[in-house]
């Protein structure tokens, strides 16, 4: 399912450009998801955002300072900057390769050791819990 | 959808219908089934199978930001009822379907502590319940066993006996990190129970950590109650209904329970018929229910000649402060799910100024979306643009949330009614919301939240990021239909039976007198399963409709 037209898609990639930026050592969303692949699966999960953001993506397409009228939107109308950025940063941080950059492993099974508990309270640590001289308050029967 | 014996709209009279397929009710019908009464339970929402939860997807955060969003104005599924909020700080969280809010809970499993059973004794506001933390233990004991708590025994904050039947989870470098902090501040700090299997228990699989407990468990490991009482209920013999949303609860020319009419999915109306009425359908949709089942003997709703159903909602208003540390935590590893708690400010003190206490705990923080949000506030330039790198570097993996549950006081001003417009799917009034935070929990709040920045410095944080008041937290609605003894005064009696009617029995959350500070569905499901002993106990001499 393709939610955006190639040029709503290349108004996202512009305001992209702004919301994150490539550096020396993160790519652009053009970049790093230059099929829209991911953009598209972010979209499909927010269905809900997509009409919103084609609205706003119709606004800023002919804007020629758009750094600026981003700003403004985020300094103005919340609610709307909300929409463009969860569709730019929900895209970007699905990209495999950008998760990768940033060390994110996603959501996996990660079993721990059987003994790692224990382990972890055998130490001065929880020493300190047990030593804890406090109580619950007594009641009246 | 019937599970059970087949019939798809069964017109047989049950020993007992349950309006509502959530954690008490799974409880009641459990216990009475398993004891040979016929069991009936109409239940709105649907099964729900474990592959549909949205752990396994790398979209989780976004679809947990709408599909799987708790609050249910925002997830928008017909079989949820929609609630007015507009006059509210909190919005009530739920979830309707088989299990309830199990569903997307984070199983922090607490007792109250004997404290809370003794407010107006203690500190001279509000109410005693008219039952004991020593009553309830040994129910809290059979659930502990039921859900398969994994915990520590020996927390100093409680009395002796209660231990958890499987070991604890692994704390993790947040737990670890923040208990360095409580030690050096010397404050209680304990491995937290949790009703997540931290080995493999029954037919439940052990925690593999996921962090995505509040979206459901993918890998079977979370105690929610489609899984740990429904499937007994049933090969005892209870009739699940699903898709059935109950518009009335009716009664006998005595003005006793004597059924419900109910709603398919298709619109379709329907009766049941039963001899007892068991109402666990949570402390919003309990007052709502009881309100529309008015009728020429109770004009001002059923069980409500109090005139407290609906009144005195507490819904234990959250906060949260999370450091950033300048050392990898791998903070979107599970489960979410507590670390660890502290009781250091759970019991009144006088001299903070305020009644009451709260329970913190540690929670993961989860993936990018989360790490960035931690930074709304800032000015553009600190969080977009090349800085929203800078952002993500310091702040993914290397956050800790302090969280921290509060104590609300039970006031007739905070309160379910029925609205005069908004209607569910099927054109049934929904409930209307009406909470505010009292000085009284303000003040609570932010002593609780300048204690949980001075944890988080102690511990080394770098920086700090509070939420004052998260609106949308934490669905434990409590207290619209009060236990007690005098009539007068409270809606059920010390067996979670109604006052009014004699065959009604309420046993969700909405029966506490006071909200305690800690996470209730322990202290509901003891007491839903003390009250199901008590109606199997007591069956030769219990009341029932004509």
């Amino acid at each position: 399912m393709t939610h955006l037209s190639e040029q709503e898609r290349h108004t996202l990639w512009r305001i992209a450009d702004v919301l994150v930026p490539a550096t020396s050592t993160r790519p652009s969303l053009r970049d790093a998801d230059p099929d829209g692949i991911w953009l598209d699966r972010a979209l499909t999960a927010r269905a809900d955002l997509v009409g919103a953001a084609k609205e706003e993506l119709a606004r800023f397409e002919s804007v020629d300072d758009l750094e600026s009228a981003i700003v403004e939107l985020h300094d103005t109308e919340r609610v709307r900057f909300d929409v463009l950025a969860t569709a730019v940063t929900g895209a970007y941080y699905l990209v495999p390769a950008v998760r990768e950059l940033i060390g994110y492993p996603g959501q996996h099974r990660t079993p721990p050791r059987l003994e790692e508990a224990a382990e972890e309270l055998s130490d001065e640590i929880f020493e300190a819990a047990m030593n804890y001289p406090g109580s619950y308050r007594p009641t009246p029967r | 959808m019937t599970i059970g014996d087949g019939a798809a709209t069964p017109s047989d009279r049950a020993d007992v219908l349950i309006i509502g397929a959530g954690p008490s009710g799974g409880v009641v019908a459990e216990h009475m089934a398993r004891h040979g009464f016929s069991v009936v339970c109409l239940e709105q929402g649907r099964w729900v199978n474990s592959g549909e939860f949205p752990a396994i997807k790398p979209e989780w955060e976004l679809l947990a930001q709408k599909q799987w969003y708790p609050e249910p104005n925002v997830r928008g599924n017909a079989e949820d009822y929609p609630t007015n909020v507009s006059e509210s700080d909190v919005s009530p969280v739920m979830f309707a379907g088989v299990g309830g809010s199990t569903l997307i809970y984070s199983a922090h499993w607490m007792r109250l502590l004997p404290s809370d059973f003794r407010v107006k004794t203690l500190n001279g506001v509000a109410d005693d319940w008219p039952i004991t933390y020593e009553d309830l233990a040994p129910y809290y004991d059979r659930m502990d066993a039921a859900v398969g708590v994994a915990g520590l025994e020996g927390d100093p904050m409680y009395p002796e006996g209660m231990v958890p039947p499987l070991p604890p989870h692994p704390i993790g470098k947040i737990g670890r990190i923040a208990a360095r902090g409580m030690n050096k501040m010397g404050w209680h700090w304990w491995p937290s129970p949790n009703a997540i299997a931290s080995q493999k228990h029954g037919e439940f699989a052990r925690c593999a950590r996921w962090g995505t407990c509040e979206t459901g468990c993918p890998e079977g490991a979370k105690s929610s109650f489609d899984l740990t009482h429904w499937p007994t209920a049933i090969r005892h013999g209870a009739r699940l209904i699903t898709g059935a949303r109950v518009s009335t609860i009716t009664v006998d020319a005595k003005g006793r329970a004597d059924g419900a009419v109910y709603v398919d999915a298709t619109g379709r109306e329907h009766r049941q018929k039963a001899r007892l009425v068991v109402v666990a359908a949570n402390g919003i949709g309990t007052p709502r229910l009881l309100l529309l089942s008015a009728h020429g003997g109770a004009p001002n709703g059923l069980a409500n000649s109090s005139g407290l159903v609906g009144k005195r909602l507490m819904l234990h208003p959250n906060a949260e402060v999370t450091g950033i540390y300048d050392e990898p935590l791998d903070s979107w590893l599970g489960p979410a799910g507590q670390a660890i708690h502290s009781l250091e400010f759970y019991e009144t003190d006088p001299s903070r100024g305020f009644v009451g206490g709260a329970k913190w705990q540690v929670m993961p923080i989860g993936g990018p979306l989360r790490a960035l949000s931690l930074h709304d506030r800032r000015p553009f330039a600190e969080k977009w643009g090349p800085a929203v790198h800078d952002r993500m570097d310091e702040t993914l993996g290397r956050g800790l949330q302090w969280g921290i549950n509060s104590q609300d006081m039970p006031e007739e001003t905070n309160h379910v009614d029925l609205d005069p417009t908004l209607t569910d799917s099927n054109g049934i009034p929904a409930p209307r919301i009406r909470y505010r935070l009292s000085e009284n929990t303000r003040k609570l709040l932010q002593f609780n939240l300048d204690r949980a920045v001075e944890a988080h410095e102690a511990a080394g944080a770098v920086r700090t990021v509070a939420t004052d008041l998260w609106p949308e937290q934490p669905g434990h609605l409590l207290g619209t239909a009060t236990m007690g003894t005098d009539p007068a005064t409270s809606v059920v009696n010390e067996w979670n039976i109604a006052h009014d009617v004699p065959n009604l029995a309420i046993v969700d959350g909405s029966v506490m007198p006071t909200s305690g500070a800690v996470n209730p569905t322990a202290t509901i499901t003891a007491l839903a399963l003390r009250a199901a002993e008590h109606l199997t106990n007591n069956a030769r001499w219990q009341e029932i409709s004509e």
